[in-house]
């Protein structure tokens, strides 16, 4: 009696099991077939695989397997479940980082900032240099600190990261000639400067920096500016690269001077505005181009300050949520973006007595980008 | 298309599965066949041709070495010579011309040119299964195959065509010819697919990113710590990935009804080299001593000539990993080690501690993977370099952050390389846990699916960037 009892047993193990298989593979496998194909992963900001050429000619010689399972996992059901599934799975087995993002305290989601090319630091500094001296201008240099560096303390216990405030003061120290506004000690001291889930810094950030600016180049005191809550939900490139969906959004503020200031924008695209805001990107998943409607290669933009003066700025992303401010001191603004921009800067450069030059990038785009060599 | 993919997860396979138990027994070999050159076709539409080629070919030779095998051992000899030849020239061909262009446009000889044809996905392991036929054959150790659908699908069967085990002839020339595909050996077969699949998407493909990430640091950053977690994770991901799609083919042999000799018997619990090579793709060790070693003579000609067997086996198994010179290297830095150990070491081992004669034996082999991972030979000399003190410094916040972020994989991935799971510390081999196995097969299922999907995700920080 004991011995069947344990044949039974067995056998009801093998057969719960073989069908556990079973049925998981089948009933995936049937259920991908049918379930509905998007063409855009908002999370991974990219198309997702159209479709695939299935001729004869590109079957036998060309990349038909390859397009086909990129296809196929690009579609796959439940996409962002499973990403989300990877990443809880690391994240309980003690891994302080997933996808280079790490997973910091108080569900802040911080950039690794692990190395970086020495030699495309170096060359950067010397197009800056040459620029300057080529037109005869000092540069306003402002390179950003990012979360790694001011939110080091929500960092998990073990995280590596770039000396960012050693690497900012070495390269301000090879830039003697020009005025570097050195961020380190401005930012991270007091309040929240970075988003939570995004690697730009924030509307509070962005304001310290503008009280730098007025304070080492225009020689003056910041302006008041008034913060309104506009969305409460923007989840960032952090977020998205993380895998860590089960995080709460970030709020997004537009910021307007006390003293009413109107603008004209014009893109570089033909598209005018009055706002340096783009209320319908409040809509989309990536809330940051709010500022100043995202990346665009050259954005023009005038102001009612009467100060005849202008603003020539080289800049990446993270100068999109500071020019609301900034924008308040110029009459001017040529706004370029040396990864989009591929002409001539500085003929741009006309009336040199009243104009700015700024550089105003994220330090780890500093270090990593390669555009800036067009200015040479 | 890889077992760890999500179109043969979720297309393939299941399609197989259902049309060879829908098809009666005697059909199955031939669906068998049809749905491996598919599978392999689908990533050589051309090869699968040469394929076919192959496929008659041996059969046919097998076929007329059995015809003369007990008359004329002349003839047969014969058309064994020209069958191992025809082999080994399209092994040669593919897989070594451009070597040997190469080097012979290195010494001057510039009128022989690389080729650059795609090497054939696991034409290693396919021409050294498909030869061992005509040679079994002509030993008796088999008969002749008389269907060549049969003997076809012996060649290409999927689930170990592109990465071992490689399966002899004689081994499984009974089960060819008549298998009874039943619930104890899928049962069998779905538990150690399982193993195996997470074995490659968990454990390997997870330590592989450290690896990279290490190597991948700027010299100003390296450290001896960090190299050695990189290298050890390197070690990890090249066992769990080997031993993890062995795992896989025996599995799936076993869901078809088959039986495939063991590859891998956790090699990194081993006391010495020699034992290592007894554990470590246990199939190609077989062959070469089968089909190499013992035809040479083995040890069965004085002490001199065994030497030279084995450094020609070790020759030939460095190369056969690949057509670089440090894959050489890697193959004769293992047959000088293991004539070491049978001249003396082995003897010295046996008195030690335990624990001396695993350090040791981990020490060969994580050294010997250095060259198994840079085909770049002064790349992977200054990774050597860096392991053993010439670092910018010993340890530095890179290698404590490695450390602390795979502490958890590494620790499981260090269990795993043990058989502690086959042994009693194993809740789930007492009868009362037997009831967790089917959820974990499961669970196991799911997290797998999610780390294949995960590595085809992509975000794009900056569009138009």
């Amino acid at each position: 009696m004991k011995k069947t009892d344990r044949k039974t047993r067995k056998l009801i193990v093998q057969c719960a099991t073989c069908l556990v298989f079973v049925a998981f593979v089948f009933v995936m496998t049937i259920l991908n077939l049918f379930w509905p194909k998007s063409d855009f992963s908002e999370n991974e900001n990219r198309a997702l695989s159209p479709g695939v050429d299935a001729s004869a000619a590109n079957i036998f010689f060309g990349d038909f397997d390859t397009e086909f399972e990129t296809w196929f996992s690009d579609h796959f059901m439940l996409r962002d479940r499973w990403i989300e599934i990877k990443s809880s799975v690391r994240k309980d087995l003690g891994a302080i980082e997933n996808n280079g993002v790490y997973l910091a305290h108080d569900g802040r989601l911080i950039q690794q900032f692990l190395s970086y090319d020495e030699k495309t630091v170096e060359n950067n500094i010397s197009y800056l240099q040459e620029f300057s001296e080529e037109n005869d201008v000092k540069l306003n240099v402002m390179l950003v600190p990012g979360a790694a560096y001011g939110e080091a303390g929500y960092l998990p216990i073990g995280a590596a990261n770039v000396d960012e405030r050693a690497l900012i003061r070495q390269i301000n120290g090879k830039l003697s000639d020009q005025n570097c506004i050195d961020l380190t000690e401005v930012l991270g001291t007091k309040e929240q400067s970075w988003f939570r889930t995004d690697h730009h810094w924030n509307e509070k950030g962005a304001l310290s920096a503008y009280g730098a600016i007025c304070r080492k180049v225009l020689d003056k005191e910041p302006q008041a500016f008034n913060l309104t809550k506009v969305a409460d939900d923007f989840k960032g490139t952090m977020y998205s690269k993380s895998g860590a969906f089960w995080t709460k959004g970030d709020p997004i503020y537009r910021m307007d001077p006390k003293d009413p200031l109107t603008v004209k924008v014009t893109y570089d695209n033909g598209t005018e505005s009055d706002s340096m805001f783009m209320d319908k990107n409040l809509e989309i998943k990536d809330k940051y181009t709010y500022y100043l409607d995202g990346n665009h290669a050259h954005v023009h933009i005038s102001t009612s300050a009467e100060t005849g003066r202008k603003a020539i700025i080289i800049k990446d992303s993270y100068s999109h949520i500071l020019i609301p401010y900034l924008a308040s001191e110029y009459s001017e603004l040529e706004i370029f973006d040396l990864r989009y921009y591929h002409d001539q800067v500085s003929t741009w450069l006309t009336d040199k007595e009243n104009t700015d030059v700024y550089v105003i990038y994220g330090i780890e785009t500093f270090a990593a980008d390669s555009n800036l060599s067009i200015l040479w | 298309m890889v077992f760890s993919s999500l179109t043969f997860l979720f297309a393939y396979f299941p399609a197989v599965l259902a049309v060879y138990f829908v098809c009666p027994p005697k059909w199955r070999n031939l669906v068998l066949l049809i749905v491996s050159l598919f599978f392999y076709g689908w990533g050589e539409p051309v090869y699968v041709l040469m394929m076919i080629f192959s496929i008659i070919a041996n059969w046919f030779f097998g076929k007329m070495v059995g015809k003369y095998r007990k008359d004329n051992k002349e003839k047969a000899k014969k058309w064994l010579i020209v069958c191992v030849v025809f082999n080994l020239l399209l092994l040669g061909f593919f897989k070594y011309w451009d070597f040997f262009a190469e080097n012979m446009n290195a010494i001057g000889l510039s009128f022989i040119k690389p080729l650059h044809l795609g090497l054939p996905i696991g034409i290693s392991f396919y021409t050294f299964q498909a030869m061992s036929y005509p040679i079994d054959v002509y030993r008796f150790d088999t008969d002749p195959q008389k269907s060549v659908i049969s003997f076809g699908a012996y060649v290409t069967m999927f689930p170990q065509l592109i990465a071992g085990p490689i399966v002899r002839y004689k081994d499984i020339a009974a089960q060819l010819m008549k298998r009874r595909e039943n619930l104890n050996q899928f049962y069998e077969g779905v538990l150690r697919f399982t193993v195996g699949l997470s074995k490659k998407v968990l454990l390997a493909n997870s330590c592989g990113q450290v690896f990279e990430a290490v190597r991948a640091l700027p010299a100003s950053q390296s450290s001896v710590i960090a190299a050695w977690v990189g290298i050890i994770c390197y070690t990890f991901q090249i066992y769990f990935d080997f031993s993890g799609y062995s795992d896989m083919a025996i599995g799936m042999g076993k869901m078809f009804g088959f039986d495939f000799l063991e590859n891998f018997n956790y090699p990194y619990v081993s006391k010495s080299v020699t034992e290592f090579w007894r554990r470590w793709h246990m199939s190609l060790s077989y062959w070469f001593r089968d089909y190499v070693y013992i035809p040479l003579g083995g040890n069965r000609k004085g002490f001199r000539r065994q030497i030279i067997n084995i450094m020609i086996v070790w020759l030939l198994t460095g190369f056969w990993h690949g057509a670089s010179w440090n894959f050489v290297l890697w193959g004769v830095f293992y047959g000088i080690v293991l004539i070491i150990e049978k001249l003396f070491l082995l003897k010295k081992l046996e008195k030690m501690p335990e624990w001396v004669t695993h350090v040791y034996t981990m020490l060969i082999v994580i050294i010997a993977w250095v060259f198994f991972a840079f085909t770049d030979l002064s790349q992977a000399f200054r990774y050597l370099g860096m392991m053993f003190g010439f670092a910018s410094s010993f340890v530095n916040k890179e290698a404590v952050f490695f450390l602390r972020n795979n502490l958890v994989l590494m620790c499981i991935a260090a269990i795993a390389c043990t058989p502690i799971a086959k042994s009693d510390l194993n809740p789930l081999r007492r009868e009362r846990f037997a009831v967790l196995i089917a959820p974990l097969v499961l669970i196991a299922f799911i997290v797998c699916t999610a780390f294949i999907v995960d590595a085809s995700y992509n975000p794009f920080l900056y569009f138009r960037f």
